[in-house]
């Protein structure tokens, strides 16, 4: 059983790790690297850290890059609870902590760049049993992080349904890549808005903010037909991860007007309806947000279902299915 | 009331930073998020929280839990020194209050009505809010807020006392003191001179024992039960260092809770716990606590916050987080006191702390004058519970407490051993 667990934890790390390469973090160094603890404060000086992964991305909101420690679980739901996800957030905690200590660090995974390296990543995959949303979400709200140095650190704790989440982003992400925006002069990029404080970006990179935002914005440009008569359009993008109701709609409206992104020929919505009721009906809703929410002078708005794809079975394949 | 807008990042950062603050941000991105975030202030945390696009449900969440927060009444207090004559201030305030004065031009702050009260009189203001507004560039709403002026024990100390829900009717109180002070100089009268209940202007041994005289006086038959959350700030030049960093510090705090809840019941005092002792070794002293007290006269028990607030705010804050009644062997089940009650509680609370601090801040000037303390509640860390109990026990002067045996002291209830070494050394 344990060799069975070691197998699932392996597996669950590199589909991970998988996942976050495909939204356009880069890996760097190896994967399963042991970091001696160099940290006091940890009286633990014997012990190594454990480093599942370290992943790197351009961060659009600082200038340096970002540093991403990645910590995976692979579980069965009985095992899962809030004093196994917080070993796991403990665990992740400590190699952060642990970092700017460590010449190992540096140089096996760092490879000696200035980077920002406050964010670890734990991946929680429930492989068996019956996962259970509103449980591991009271799970996650007993958990405290505290750390032994005066900086701000965070963990992102991912569990099946974010990451079906980002696997179905990803998904409808590259599908519409491929099929509407595939032309020679067609293009399609996540979108940063401006911040005061920064200038707006395009990419394929999906950063931790926009991991955990209900709206993810995306700027395309489409020409329809051919030779002299071909028009470009803008086409700006939203993937909707809000409760899909008329009050929720009107409100993802005013956040596109907060940032310029009416400002295209037609705006595409693609709602995630996965937490929706059975009686949910997203033609009446849509047809109430046009007529009442729709200003005259609105570009057109076509709202689609987000295409839901299982994460372990995407991931696989995005892998060649050598997983 | 749903958002007119969608809030630009900078109403985030400006809600999160002036508004909702570092622990409650923390708590709401783990609980909607599943993001753990530690944060050493408020701003690390605005940033992280303005740069996330929320939906309906959790922006309307955030509002939610502002309002909630600002709908908690708290009950605060500052004090000032002056020569005047309470019937005096009482006129002059009349006079102002019928020639329509203005405190604070911005504000428009002036007062609407002065009314006599038992100890004192009562002082109504009226003053423009402004407001960051998305429309307009600042919007404008006319509010009210009042407060008591009472004389204290102290001839020439008088207590302004006020009950607020928004902060902003705590400025505008400041910001009429200011104006109030500003019109009788025009007047031609001296400054009233304000006194500040901040622990800094309490020596730093005195601290900790001020906190200790709060938990074990027993205001108005409240007994305190059990200590729910402490917390800590370092003061200048610790005398040694922890190894562990803040947030250990807080950790161990947590976990030591029943230990210092134990050694006020047994009449050691805060300084009777091992951890305290070595807080304050480190320069660490109480800055607030969410209390349990027990009503020894009714079946009512209550958990009250009590935080002091660091310069340049001058006061603390007193608020009831929950009320309790109690049932069968001790046990409690939450319940909602009537409004009065309530401010008779948060009263109470608040006129040990206004006296608990005179007597900690005389104390020097005492020491000074006379070398030596002359009344038993003169001595740093006895209160009037316990000097009675030493009064009870032949303990008549301040002599016959510093001339006693360790032990002998250690008899009297409410004195501990780290208390007696203290007093007898």
């Amino acid at each position: 059983m344990p060799e069975r667990q070691n197998r699932m934890g392996d597996i669950a790390n590199e589909r991970l790790i998988a996942l976050l390469e495909a939204l356009g973090w880069k890996q760097q160094g190896d994967s399963d690297v042991d970091i001696p603890c160099e940290l006091s404060a940890h009286h633990e000086r014997d012990a190594d850290h454990g480093v599942d992964g370290y992943m790197a991305y351009d961060d659009p909101y600082r200038t340096r890059e970002r540093g991403v420690v990645v910590e995976s679980k692979a579980k069965s739901w009985d095992n899962t609870n809030s004093t196994s996800i917080q070993k796991g957030a403990t665990q992740a905690l400590k190699t952060l902590e642990c970092i700017p200590e460590s010449d190992d660090f540096d140089e096996y995974l760092n490879n000696g760049e200035d980077r920002n390296v406050d964010l670890a990543v734990l991946g929680v995959w429930v492989h068996n049993g019956e996962y259970g949303n509103s449980d591991f979400d009271e799970y996650i709200d007993e958990l405290t992080i505290k750390n032994k140095r005066r900086k701000p650190f965070q963990v992102l704790v991912l569990g099946n349904r974010d990451l079906h989440r980002l696997a179905s982003l990803h998904n409808q992400f590259t599908d519409l890549k491929d099929t509407e925006f595939s032309g020679q002069y067609e293009s399609l990029d996540f979108y940063y808005p401006s911040l005061p404080d920064t200038v707006s970006q395009r990419g394929e990179l999906v950063a931790l903010e926009y991991m955990i935002s209900d709206y993810i914005f995306a700027k395309g440009q489409k020409v329809e037909g051919e030779g002299p008569d071909s028009v470009s359009k803008d086409v700006n993008i939203v993937f909707y991860f809000d409760d899909v109701q008329r009050e929720s709609l009107d409100f993802m409206f005013k956040a596109l007007l907060e940032y310029q992104m009416t400002d295209a020929d037609e705006i595409w919505v693609y709602l995630d309806t996965q937490g929706q009721t059975e009686d949910f009906q997203l033609g009446s809703l849509v047809e109430s947000f046009r007529q009442n929410v729709l200003p005259d002078d609105a570009p057109e708005f076509q709202f689609e279902r987000l295409t839901q794809v299982d994460y372990d079975t995407y991931v696989d394949g995005l892998t060649g299915g050598s997983l | 009331m749903t958002m007119e807008e969608y809030p630009s990042d900078t109403d985030f950062r400006v809600f999160v930073e002036e508004k909702f603050g570092r622990d409650r941000t923390q708590d709401f991105l783990r609980s909607n998020k599943n993001f753990l975030v530690h944060a050493n202030s408020t701003q690390d945390i605005a940033n992280i929280t303005r740069r996330i696009l929320f939906g309906y449900e959790e922006a309307e969440h955030l509002k939610r839990g502002l309002l909630e927060q600002e709908q908690e009444e708290k009950a605060t207090a500052f004090t000032f020194k002056t020569d005047d004559s309470m019937e005096s201030l009482e006129s002059e305030l009349s006079r102002a209050s019928s020639n329509e004065n203005v405190f604070n031009d911005n504000k428009n702050i002036k007062v609407s009505d002065v009314s006599q009260t038992e100890g004192g009189f009562e002082v109504d203001i009226e003053y423009v809010y402004w407001r960051q507004a998305r429309r307009n560039l600042m919007d404008s709403q006319d509010k009210k807020t009042s407060i008591s002026v009472e004389q204290t024990g102290e001839e020439d100390v008088v207590k302004v006392t006020q009950d607020y829900r928004k902060y902003d009717e705590l400025g505008a109180v400041q910001d009429f003191f200011e104006g109030w002070n500003r019109y009788r100089m025009e007047n031609g009268n001296d400054p009233l001179d304000k006194g500040k209940i901040v622990l800094e202007r309490l020596r730093i041994e005195d601290r900790v024992d001020f906190f200790d005289d709060i938990l074990s006086e027993n205001p108005g038959n409240w007994r305190f039960d059990q200590a729910i959350k402490l917390g800590l700030r370092q003061g200048d030049a610790p005398e040694e260092m922890f190894e562990e960093t803040d947030s250990d510090v807080e950790e161990r705090l947590d976990e030591e809770l029943r230990g210092i809840t134990d050694a006020v019941l047994t009449g050691e005092g805060l300084r009777g716990n091992e951890f305290v002792q070595q807080c304050i070794s480190n320069g660490y002293y109480f800055k607030s606590g969410k209390l349990r007290f027990v009503n020894t006269d009714v079946a009512e028990q209550v958990e009250i916050a009590i935080e002091f607030k660091q310069e340049p705010r001058s006061s603390f804050d007193i608020s009831i987080e929950q009320e309790y009644e109690t049932v069968d062997e001790g046990e409690r089940e939450p319940t909602t006191f009537e409004d009065s009650r309530r401010k008779e509680i948060r009263d109470t609370f608040r006129n040990l702390i206004i006296e608990l601090y005179g007597q900690k801040v005389d104390l020097p000037d005492l020491i000074e004058q006379r070398n030596t303390p002359q009344e038993l509640t003169d001595i740093s860390g006895i209160g009037e519970t316990v000097a009675e109990n030493l009064r009870g026990a032949g303990y008549e002067s301040v002599e016959d407490v510093f001339n006693a045996d360790k032990d002998e002291l250690m008899k009297v209830d409410r004195i501990g051993d780290s208390k007696a070494e203290s007093l007898t050394q």
